[in-house]
């Protein structure tokens, strides 16, 4: 459906809201009407999502923030 | 004493102080370019080093988390890549356009298969997320974890790495792509593992 892969390449601006907002409502208009493209994005949204929130698990040691806290008093 | 004689200079402080509260964003992104946390807390001491002499250039109201990924990134592809020559990865020239699509889609994936998208998902953890991210070349991995995981806009991430907007869209199409690639056939493995051992 030329209409599905037209949706498929505005995906990822889609998630990163980066389409304007009649872009944007006529993405979202067409995942609520097709289960196929919503399955892809429920997909794409999660998997980007799970990235993000494994890498932010991840803290700076103590030891640098205390060497970094020095440095900015010199 | 500074909070009466000073106000320039406390001004200055307040700046730095914010600075540091980005600490862990930094750190979390230069563990992932280096791939080690020794070189990791020395790129993000150096990124502290140079915004802290250069403190006064900064323009308050404009992006102070912008402004240090700016000089961490300068930092790491002039000195760090430099030094080291780590092994880099496959390139993404191949990577086919809209592959989810094609594969889900076209293949006949139905959103009515008994496998929920959470439950795919679900099956990812930490070390497979880390190991998709560390095979993808520093310029594509670098894009990724602006967007995915520090959340700066694609005109943020274009001055942060002083590329295109057009330039930054297609890194993050054709790195997603391949990471969709790498996180897909972990799940694949799983579930063949499992049918092997049943």
């Amino acid at each position: 459906m030329r209409n599905c892969e037209h949706i498929a390449k505005l995906l990822y601006q889609y998630i990163d809201r980066e389409l304007t907002d009649d872009e944007h409502r006529r993405v979202r208009q067409h995942l609520d009407a097709c289960p196929p493209c919503k399955h892809v994005f429920r997909l794409e949204a999660g998997m980007l999502t799970i990235i993000g929130e494994h890498c932010r698990k991840v803290s700076a040691p103590e030891r640098l923030i205390d060497r970094v806290r020095q440095l900015s008093h010199e | 004493m500074s909070n009466t004689c000073c106000p320039e200079t406390d001004q200055l402080q307040a700046i730095k102080d914010e600075a540091i509260s980005y600490i862990d964003s930094l750190y979390r992104t230069a563990l992932r370019m280096t791939g080690n946390p020794a070189d990791a807390e020395d790129l993000v001491q150096e990124t502290y080093l140079r915004a802290f002499r250069s403190i006064a250039q900064f323009k308050p109201g404009t992006n102070l988390r912008a402004w240090l990924f700016k000089i961490q990134t300068n930092s790491f592809i002039n000195e760090y890549r430099k030094r080291v020559r780590r092994p880099r990865n496959q390139s993404l020239d191949d990577v086919e356009e809209y592959y989810l699509y094609s594969h889900l889609v076209e293949s006949g994936v139905q959103p009515s298969s008994s496998i929920t998208e959470d439950q795919i998902l679900a099956q990812i953890d930490d070390a497979d997320v880390f190991r998709a991210l560390d095979d993808l070349q520093d310029n594509y991995r670098q894009v990724v974890l602006l967007a995915d995981v520090e959340g700066f806009a694609y005109r943020e991430i274009a001055e942060i790495l002083d590329i295109p907007v057009g330039t930054v869209m297609s890194r993050l199409h054709r790195a997603r792509k391949r990471l969709r690639e790498q996180l897909m056939s972990i799940r694949q493995d799983t579930d063949t593992e499992a049918q092997g051992a049943g």
